[in-house]
């Protein structure tokens, strides 16, 4: 089997909620929690989730701007925590990140000229035409011109600011790209060309995407597989087929019921009802339990294991059996 | 010029007016004066504005004019350097805590805390009575009683800037700390510090001559319009344009920074 460009182990993100009183016991909310995945070469692999399960704090933690608490992240069989700042900073260039608000990543007082260049000044790349010639090109590889250079970025679209975006982001000829809320900040027709954009650099330069999102529809569309988040822990990971897509864990299912339809299919939409449990005060059985509306009294206690379903299709469920 | 034809805002332009015109008014003093502003006409004492003198003589029979042109030099050099004073180690302070945040965050805005438990105008007036009067040790208790407010605007600033994507983006793309606060966050923080400086110009010199009032500024020769106030108080009733004329400066320089800085402001504001 290939090595996995990523990896993920037991990964967990605790952070400490500010005391009431100074005697007070230290209370932890678990944003991420013993979370693990493994991303190949050239996949797509999107992440979704209701807002608040810990997408983006992965994305984070992947690419070390978050520090976690425990467990790993391995580049390539390689643990990424113990580079040393040499090796932390040349492998930045394998991989980059794409952010949602197209509004707040570029920064308002400086030229898109400046903005490109600047991953190629920190890692002292080229003379200065040949930085020229290389931000003419990513350019237009993102589908603008030479013209927008002297630009500052209120100048442009939501669109255009985007594609600013990712050009800063393919600029160092990365592996691989967290696509953080990529394309949800902006409109449909908007969204539709940046995501050709991001399917047609993928083939262009073999990039693996981390593709974070609360969009189900472009989801299922764009990506090859996709895992279900819950309260900082991925509860299925299913391979992405646009035809016949099975989840089987009852939060997957209830969240896939619920994408809006254009032709009535018959499909019933599954309503949870329930409280999310507190972050900071899980139970030590399935953290679903508590909105599950197939909930067992073994779920209460013990927490479900990962259990196969095909090759490509696992999930934490009491419910399902291996096959 | 272009930033006064391209902006309507009203403040901003008469500020802009106001301290330019102290601003040559200061500059003039530096090569000419009408009198000597230490020369004393005993028979002149006291005397109503007049063609010799446009803003009549004070209680040794010196010229106003010139004496107030002579204190304008005091009032720019305190404004200015205790600014610079403030600014420096305020940013210093800021910048370092609201970029590094947790345990460091805490120490020092412990301390500026401290700083800020008392009034200001109070915590010059024990630097002065500690480390002498005089024209030095009153720019630097000026000084440092604006290091708090500059600490605290730079702090929120750079918390403010540093959560931005753009800033994390930079991160991944393997910045250092000194490029982010140079090149990103720096330039981002910029006009509200404008801001701070403009305000604490006229806060400065507003507690110069306040300090210099009370006999803990400025002390003679140097000329200030604070003590020149407080020579005019005992004549209030006999010759009140000695008091309205020094007071109606010091008011101008700090209604002219004030609204200065309100303009700087409502500039920004229209941009973002």
């Amino acid at each position: 089997m290939i090595e996995p460009i990523i990896e993920v182990k037991d990964l967990t993100k605790q952070y400490k909620i500010d005391r009431k009183y100074f005697w007070a016991k230290d209370t932890f909310v678990k944003a991420v929690n013993n979370l693990s995945l493994q991303l190949h070469s050239g996949e797509t692999f999107g992440l979704v989730g209701e807002s608040g399960c810990g997408k983006s704090t992965t994305g984070q933690i992947i690419l070390q701007l978050i520090k976690q608490t425990s467990g790993k992240v391995l580049y390539k069989g390689e643990d990424i925590s113990r580079f040393s700042s040499k090796r932390l900073k040349a492998w930045r260039r394998k991989v980059q990140i794409v952010f949602q608000d197209p509004y707040s990543s570029l920064n308002p007082k400086k030229t898109i000229q400046w903005t490109l260049n600047e991953p190629l000044e920190i890692h002292g790349i080229g003379t200065k035409e040949s930085r020229q010639e290389l931000i003419i090109k990513t350019l237009e590889d993102v589908g603008l011109d030479a013209n927008y250079l002297k630009r500052m970025p209120h100048e442009l679209s939501g669109g255009q600011r985007q594609r600013i975006a990712i050009a800063s982001a393919i600029i160092l000829n990365p592996e691989f790209i967290v696509v953080d809320e990529g394309v949800s900040a902006l409109d449909v027709s908007v969204q539709a060309q940046i995501l050709n954009l991001l399917k047609n650099l993928q083939r262009k330069y073999q990039l693996t995407y981390l593709f974070i999102s609360h969009d189900l529809n472009v989801v299922q569309y764009f990506c090859d597989r996709i895992a279900v988040m819950y309260l900082g822990e991925i509860v299925e990971i299913i391979k992405s087929d646009e035809t016949s897509l099975m989840p089987k864990h009852p939060y997957s299912q209830a969240l896939f019921s619920s994408i809006p339809q254009a032709f009535d299919n018959g499909q019933e939409n599954i309503v949870l009802k329930g409280d999310i449990p507190s972050p900071s005060d899980l139970l030590p059985g399935c953290t679903f339990e508590t909105r599950c509306p197939l909930a067992m009294e073994v779920c209460k206690k013990v927490k479900p294991t990962f259990k196969k379903i095909t090759e490509n299709h696992i999930v934490s469920c009491h419910l399902k059996e291996e096959a | 010029m272009r930033l006064l034809k391209r902006n309507k805002s009203i403040p901003f332009n008469i500020g802009v007016t106001l301290v330019v015109l102290l601003f040559l008014m200061m500059a003039c003093s530096l090569f000419y004066t009408p009198y000597d502003p230490n020369a004393m006409e005993p028979q002149n004492r006291l005397a109503p504005p007049s063609i010799e003198h446009p803003f009549g003589t004070d209680n040794f029979g010196r010229d106003i004019l010139s004496r107030v042109m002579e204190g304008s030099k005091t009032a720019f050099l305190i404004g200015t350097l205790s600014v610079t004073i403030g600014l420096f180690f305020g940013f210093l302070i800021g910048a370092v805590a609201g970029y590094f945040g947790g345990w460091i965050d805490e120490i020092f805005m412990r301390f500026i805390d401290a700083m800020m438990a008392f009034p200001g105008i109070l915590l010059a007036i024990v630097l002065v009575s500690v480390f002498n009067t005089g024209m030095q040790n009153t720019i630097i208790a000026l000084g440092i009683m604006t290091i708090p407010s500059f600490s605290r605007i730079v702090r929120s600033g750079f918390i403010q800037v540093k959560e931005f994507d753009f800033v994390k983006a930079s991160k991944a793309k393997g910045a250092g700390s000194m490029r982010i606060i140079v090149k990103h966050i720096l330039p981002n923080v910029i006009s509200s510090i404008t801001v701070a400086v403009t305000l604490s110009f006229s806060g400065s010199v507003l507690a110069e001559s306040g300090l210099s009032y009370l006999g803990l500024g400025v002390q003679p020769p140097d000329p200030s319009w604070g003590r020149m106030l407080k020579e005019a108080q005992p004549f209030i009733v006999s010759s009140p344009t000695y008091v309205i004329i020094t007071g109606g400066v010091i008011m101008l320089m700090v209604l002219g920074f004030n609204l200065l800085s309100d303009g700087i402001r409502d500039l920004r504001d229209k941009k973002a």
